[in-house]
């Protein structure tokens, strides 16, 4: 057999990357593409397979090592373009693509790490020891592979919607779920275990007999975790976006499909609720009570009592009906909402119909008098164009106007509900939006065109952001017809159905952006679980703190279920603050005692206990990615802050300063008599 | 057969040594482990009183749960103290700026299995603050004097229990230690692996470092302390110089080699002619030790390649108070390969026995003849001297403790104690001539 060193086999692998990198420049100067993503990708395997022979036999020498990584990365770029340019943008090769980025991503980030953690500071030196600890224990690995092993196949499962739309959405639900999961069970066990087991095996007594503090030693344990975490977070982040992207370029079922997808998913929007647009809300409850207590002074009170003596059941039964009353619409009759706060859609429709005009004059040659009444028209608030105009305006530039307008949009959330009857599967209304019928009579004279809502569902009304007032305000007319254009009787039609309340969203960014701020998010809640295990791990032996560590993590994972099951599970009458909750608790149960309910009196206990424990684990149900990412909703810079201030900073603090109280009080030695 | 101490002792003891000078010091040190329900359970340190001095090897012993570890542990501030003061270097032990002054071997060692020598003494180094010039500098050297060079970028997971041991005694002195804590340090090392840590003890002690030894292996702890104190159920049974505790009255022995035509009975005449009676003669054999040593030496003059830990190798120069720049370093690294590589095409010749070129004798030999006593330890082939001395002394700007032979793995103490036991039998031959012919 040939025998060769190192220093050949380098040699080898210049001349092959040579050879290659000759062949494919020489054949795409000559126009030989595909020839030339042949050579790329024959010279690409053969450096990969030497690279490979290289990697085990000379994987000693420093030099080997480092090229090697180095020519991982470059290959796999390499074989990425060469998949790029063979592929034509398929949504399969580019799913490949971004998986490959994914995975070149994190070895350049763990690299990034260990550049970042090179200084000599025994911070640092902990920090960068916990993690080549989780990737050579291979703990992160496995997270890492499962992570990426469901990402690649979620697609797939996926792949039987026919809807776009619902495709996406899933995938965003599950991907970011799965993600948050993944990672927190892994941060959760990691830190509980590196503590721990440094203590029980005692590599501890090593590290802290060393001049170090404890603090250090914890914040060192800390950084490492949360950096890896910063790391996968992102990597995840980039599979997710570039899956999300190809999954959204299947064909669309229709357009309806395809503008959902566009617009109310891969988007970031804000929501609004809506406002009386005549009365206030609090003249609107005092007619609702007032009405009530004529009717029934038993109950409600006289006319012009004090509200405050009432009970809560009948001022909460006086909201309800207020609410309702104001979100439902009578068949014949009309109601107005009106949305404050849209400047920033305004201003950029305002630039949208600038540029609409300013094109029209530019390159259909229309005066600024022709451009502004075209553009006025096309916006529903002129009639009638002079013919001589509309002659000068080719069809291709009709598209543009109309796609330059139809850039900035907000949208009308509406979840109707109707009287039940098996046939009211829909209902139709009438929109106007400060005060002009939207969309706009055919020509003059002719009826508005009504608009069909599936009823219990989320409809979305797109409204074009150039009809929003100059200062931001909006007022939004809903008629319900008598009936139905097939002649079913429409008695009224309710938009409160369930949680839903008549909303606007305007698009505030892009949804690479929101994203990236869901991604911030899960990384702080990860990093208030690092903190939570290695507190845990570092006062008791790593099962039990593996068992609180994920006790914590499902608690503040679930917070909102558990909070709305407590809430079920036994009522506390929560109106006086803490302090009359816990004693009304306690009077409350004393008293069915006295009854004889003793399994309700322990239900009242039980749920104490929960609300106490509650209270101690951060509520992460107020900070949700998964749910604004698939709908489209805008994750909010100041949530983001609120976030950093509350998890990063508040909850991890705490628990970290009362984990060091008690670690740094705590003999690392163990009895050995 | 009476065995000499071979330690000096450095000076005169001083009656009361200076604050400055006590690096540790415990009063009325009492350490009660508690059960669950806060009852005393155990008094594993009982109202101990000590100081350790500066410059001095300070050994602790004990028979197992005597409290020795506990003690050491209430140093290195892993437990706290249930009663009594305990002071190092003037400090709360937990003190982080005490801790900077200490380098710690425990009883085993606990590795991170998944980084690799140079890593691991990388992460203590940061520990430490040290730069990572002096850190990188400091890797090589230790790693180098440990015998670990060649295993260097291998995870520690895959080492024996002594290449791990070897890689915590490097760690216990990347940062040049002022107080050197080594609990059981040679504990699952080979006889000369041994040989190397009573080097580095000796080597540092010389340069004023103090160092705390805790260890079962009485031979070591005579071998290298000045004083010692023995513990027995948490308290401190006895405690002193180790030469005024060990020394045997009214007994010499005499060394010589093999005398094929002299009888015994002659030499029992001869002596009994020059009046000494008495006289008990003695064929001595030799120990396991040496003939393993011998086996070790011979198969790496013959060039075999060992996967395990390589022993024999200088102490690392910047713990032998010297500033050994990389530059010095590579080259007394290619100086060493390259005498190796001589060694190998000369093999033959250099399996013989030579004479030492030099009679100068260590510290050790100096303080054995003025005590009186000479060793009956048998000789064995002694090793090639070597020129790697004279590269030492030039490095170190010292000179050579005794002539060392040219194999990197042969200029250990054992080596040179064999050289010195070569001089001093010469000497002694030489009295016997003497006494025969006289």
């Amino acid at each position: 057999m040939l025998k060769i060193n190192w220093k050949t086999w380098l040699a080898v692998w210049v001349a092959i990357a040579l050879v290659t990198g000759g062949l494919v420049t020489m054949l795409s100067l000559q126009g030989a593409t595909t020839a030339s993503t042949w050579a790329g990708f024959a010279g690409n395997l053969l450096i990969t397979l030497w690279t490979a022979l290289g990697l085990y036999r000379w994987r000693e020498i420093t030099l080997v090592k480092r090229l090697n990584s180095f020519v991982i990365t470059l290959v796999g770029f390499g074989l990425l373009f060469t998949l790029f340019y063979a592929s034509a943008w398929e949504p399969g090769w580019r799913t490949t693509a971004y998986l490959a980025i994914a995975v070149l991503g994190f070895l350049a980030g763990v690299n990034l790490l260990r550049l970042l953690l090179r200084p000599s500071h025994p911070i640092l030196g902990v920090a960068r020891t916990t993690i080549e600890e989780a990737l050579r224990m291979g703990i992160a690995l496995i997270f890492i592979v499962g992570l990426l092993v469901l990402l690649v196949m979620m697609p797939l499962v996926l792949g039987s919607e026919d809807r776009v739309t619902y495709m996406v959405q899933r995938f965003l639900t599950y991907s970011t779920a799965v993600m948050s999961a993944l990672l927190g069970l892994m941060t959760v066990l990691l830190a509980a275990r590196t503590v721990s087991l440094e203590l029980s095996s005692r590599q501890a007594h090593m590290t802290l007999t060393k001049p170090l503090a404890r603090w250090q030693y914890l914040l060192g344990k800390w950084l490492g975790i949360v950096m890896l975490n910063a790391v996968l977070v992102a990597v995840g982040g980039v599979a997710i976006y570039g899956f999300t992207m190809a999954i959204a370029m299947n064909p669309a079922l229709n357009d309806l499909d395809r503008y959902a997808v566009d617009r109310e998913v891969l988007t970031a929007r804000l929501a609004i609720r809506a406002e009386p647009a005549d009365i206030s809300w609090g003249e609107m409850t005092r007619n609702v009570l007032e009405e009530k207590q004529a009717r029934d002074p038993e109950k409600f009170g006289q006319v012009g009592d004090p509200v405050g003596a009432l009970p809560l059941s009948v001022k909460q039964e006086i909201i309800a009906e207020t609410g309702g009353r104001f979100y439902t619409v009578d068949g014949g009759a009309s109601k107005q909402y009106r949305f404050e706060g849209l400047k920033r859609a305004a201003d950029a429709a305002a630039r949208a119909q600038d540029e609409a005009r300013e094109m029209l004059r530019d390159e259909a040659g229309l005066s600024e008098l022709e451009a502004a009444d075209v553009v006025n028209a096309a916006m529903g608030r002129k009639n009638d164009l002079e013919q001589e105009t509309l002659e000068k305006i080719t069809p291709g530039q009709v598209e543009a106007l109309q796609k330059l307008l139809e850039r900035e949009v907000i949208q009308l959330e509406l979840s109707p509900k109707t009287s039940p009857r098996p046939d009211n599967l829909f209902v139709e209304i009438t929109t106007a939006f400060n005060g002009q019928p939207w969309p706009p009579p055919q020509s003059a004279g002719l009826p508005q065109p009504r608009r069909t809502l599936v009823v219990e569902t989320k409809n979305e009304i797109a409204i074009p952001a150039g009809l929003i007032d100059s200062d931001g305000t909006l007022i939004v007319t809903i008629g319900v017809p008598r009936n139905r254009s097939d002649g079913l009787e429409q008695k009224y039609v309710a938009f409160n159905h369930k949680d839903a309340e008549v909303g606007l969203f305007y698009r505030v960014g892009s949804f690479g952006s929101n994203l990236a701020r869901g991604l911030v998010l899960i990384w702080l809640k990860l990093c208030f679980f690092a903190m939570a295990g290695l507190v845990a791990g570092s006062l008791v032996s790593f099962p039990v703190a593996a068992m609180a560590g994920l006790i914590v993590f499902a608690a503040a994972t679930f917070s909102g279920i558990i909070q709305e099951s407590l809430d079920s599970f036994a009522s506390i009458d929560q109106s006086r603050g803490t302090w009359g909750a816990i004693t009304s608790t306690f009077s409350q149960f004393f008293y069915k005692i006295g009854n004889g309910e003793i399994y309700d009196a322990l239900r009242v206990i039980i749920r104490l206990i929960g609300e106490s424990f509650m209270l101690v684990v951060p509520s992460f149900g107020d900070f949700p990615v998964a749910d604004p990412l698939s709908n489209g909703r805008a994750i909010e810079n100041k949530q983001v802050l609120n976030a950093i201030f509350k998890i990063g900073l508040l909850w991890t603090g705490i628990i970290g300063l009362l984990g060091l109280y008690f670690f740094s009080r705590k003999e690392i030695a163990r009895v050995t008599v | 057969m009476s065995q000499a101490p071979t330690q000096p002792q450095p000076q005169s003891e001083p009656a009361e040594p200076a604050i400055e000078d006590v690096v540790v010091k415990a009063m009325g040190l009492t350490k009660v482990f508690k059960d669950f329900w806060l009852r005393d359970k155990v008094k594993a340190v009982n109202a101990i009183d000590f100081e350790i001095r500066r410059g001095e090897v300070f050994g602790l012993l004990g028979p197992n749960g005597s409290g020795k570890s506990t003690t050491i542990k209430l140093i290195l501030g892993l437990l706290h103290p249930s009663d009594g003061k305990l002071a190092v270097f003037g400090n709360l032990p937990r003190d982080v700026n005490t801790k900077k002054r200490i380098g710690y071997l425990p009883e085993e060692t606990y590795l991170y299995k998944f980084l690799t020598p140079t890593e691991t003494l990388d992460y203590y180094g940061k520990l430490f603050h040290i730069d990572r010039t002096t850190r990188n500098k400091r890797i090589a050297m230790l790693l180098d004097m440990v015998g670990l060079d060649h295993a260097a970028n291998r995870p520690v997971g895959e080492f024996s229990k002594g290449m791990m041991r070897k890689v915590g005694l490097a760690q216990a002195l990347i940062n040049d230690p002022e107080l050197l804590i080594l609990d059981e340090p040679t504990s699952g090392m080979d006889p000369i692996a041994t040989d190397d840590v009573k080097k580095v003890i000796t080597q540092l002690r010389d340069r004023g470092k103090t160092i705390l030894l805790c260890s079962h292996l009485l031979a070591d702890v005579q071998d290298v302390c000045d004083r010692v104190a023995m513990m027995y159920g948490g308290k401190i049974r006895r405690e002193g110089e180790l030469d005024g505790l060990l020394q045997v009255q009214d007994k010499t022995t005499i060394t010589t080699s093999t005398l094929a035509n002299i009888s015994d009975e002659q030499i029992i005449a001869a002596l009994e002619k020059l009046g000494v009676t008495d006289v008990a003669l003695d064929h001595p054999r030799r120990t396991l030790e040496q003939v393993f040593l011998e086996m070790v030496e011979e198969a790496q003059q013959q060039g075999l390649q060992t996967f395990g830990a390589r022993s024999g190798r200088d102490v690392a120069a910047f713990l032998q108070g010297e500033d050994e720049d990389d530059q010095a370093f590579a080259e007394r690294k290619v100086e060493k390969e390259r005498e190796v590589l001589i060694d190998s095409l000369v093999t033959g010749e250099q399996a013989k026995p030579a004479a030492p070129e030099s009679t100068e004798t260590s510290p050790q030999a100096g303080q054995m003849q003025s005590s009186g006593s000479t060793s009956t330890e048998p000789t064995t082939a002694p090793p090639p001297p070597s020129e790697t001395d004279s590269v030492l002394s030039e490095l170190t700007g010292e000179k050579p403790v005794a002539p060392e032979p040219a194999q990197p793995a042969a200029n250990d103490p054992a080596k040179d104690d064999k050289k010195k036991k070569e001089s001093d039998k010469e000497a002694d031959s030489g009295v016997i001539d003497d006494l025969l012919n006289g």
